[in-house]
């Protein structure tokens, strides 16, 4: 009996001992200005970034495009699932993109720019769209889903967006701009390299 | 998958329009380049302690998922022209010297490749959301933005861009040997926040 209560007595002197340990730690942690963990914390969670996988480089290009006019667009696409005696489900995505107009130069003729006696002449090659894909879909943002969608509601969904958008954006009246800016652009870009007279066509 | 799947049937899609924007732009894109990655990410549960300032974690051997999602991302480089100016450019005699802006890298489009999208889901976890989807996609573009300088693309956008200006200028008279075109600033000291273009995108490049 003495025994058993003389082992109770140490430990409860080593709790003791590291207690005070603990808060000599705890205040010297505070006085440092650092922040005080708690005595005891408890949590259940799973990660949250994406593992550091390599990325593949499949090209690089030398392109030579002159953009004149940028459009960025948003679209909100839905979709509905109807189910019979239940509710319906719904995804609702709202995808961004810019639509870049301009020209290509390796459409552009042999001799595209020329000097006429003391002119500099520029003929441009016609104006279009420099990314068929425009849509930056790291920017997609999700609205509203409920239930679980396959690749090909998503796909269709992109689809959706891009045909929209590429309908409303390449109008006549925004190709006519582009043209009209590039146009303006060239002309101050050689007025600025010194040639006075400048003709573009 | 989708319970709804075989009971009823899809409607067409809808859509409305939002936002529309427009700028005009003197851009001058002189180098693309395509990246391709598979973006991953596993969630396995696990229970986390802290007691007395010692910390200690376990994997718990239930509710994990897994998803692998590839994504193709390309990169263009540009040469604003915008504010291009005479004293940008600079005559000693027949010499002609062009300086011209620091290029700027752009994200032209990011494609998630649906159809290649794997994920692995315990029955004790639901599937991973679009939401979730699109979240790890962003961070992925992200990683690539980061590590584009590192492939060499600036030093292309520089090359194409004296190559591009080079044959105009002979056109024009000058001899090849009296052109010079030097860039502003030295882009190994340029912090990469400045060589993105962020204008029109959610994706912000930040300090590590």
């Amino acid at each position: 009996m003495q025994k058993i209560r003389s082992f109770l007595q140490f430990l409860f002197t080593l709790a003791c001992i590291a207690l005070l340990v603990w808060a000599f730690t705890l205040a010297r942690q505070w006085g440092q200005g650092e922040a005080v963990p708690s005595l005891f914390s408890f949590r259940l969670g799973g990660k949250k970034g994406i593992a550091p996988t390599p990325a593949q480089l499949r090209s690089i290009e030398r392109i030579g495009k002159w953009e004149f006019l940028s459009i960025e667009d948003e679209e909100i696409v839905d979709t509905v699932r109807h189910r019979l005696l239940l509710p319906d489900q719904h995804l609702v995505r709202i995808y961004r993109g810019t639509l870049s107009l301009g020209i290509d130069l390796s459409q552009a003729q042999q001799e595209w720019v020329r000097m006429q006696s003391d002119t500099v002449v520029v003929t441009l090659p016609p104006v279009t769209l420099l990314n068929p894909q425009f849509i930056d879909e790291a920017c997609t943002r999700t609205f509203h889903e409920t239930g679980t969608w396959d690749a090909q509601a998503r796909e269709q969904m992109y689809q959706k967006a891009r045909r929209v958008m590429m309908d409303r954006c390449l109008s006549e009246e925004n190709l006519r701009m582009a043209q009209e800016t590039g146009k303006a652009h060239i002309k101050t870009v050689f007025r600025n390299l010194g040639f006075e007279n400048v003709v573009v066509e | 998958m989708g319970m709804g799947q075989n009971e009823g049937r899809d409607a067409d899609a809808d859509s409305t329009d939002l936002v529309l924007r427009i700028s005009r732009q003197s851009r001058l894109y002189t180098a693309e380049c395509k990246f391709h990655k598979i973006v991953t990410h596993e969630d396995l549960l696990q229970w986390e302690a802290s007691v007395l300032g010692y910390e200690f974690k376990k994997k718990l051997p239930i509710g994990n998922r897994k998803i692998a999602i590839p994504i193709d991302v390309t990169l263009r480089v540009y040469i604003d022209f915008s504010d291009f100016s005479p004293s940008q450019v600079r005559r000693e005699g027949e010499t002609i010297h062009i300086i011209l802006p620091d290029p700027r890298i752009v994200v032209s489009s990011s494609r998630v490749d649906h159809k290649g999208i794997r994920q692995y889901t315990n029955i004790t976890r639901h599937e991973y959301t679009d939401e979730e989807m699109t979240s790890f996609t962003r961070q992925g573009v992200q990683s690539i933005l980061k590590k584009a300088p590192e492939t060499g693309i600036l030093d292309t956008a520089r090359e194409n861009a004296a190559a591009l200006l080079v044959p105009l200028l002979t056109q024009l008279g000058y001899k090849k040997e009296h052109i010079r075109i030097t860039f502003k600033d030295r882009l190994e000291e340029t912090p990469l926040e400045l060589l993105y273009d962020n204008e029109g995108s959610v994706i912000r490049l930040t300090k590590e």
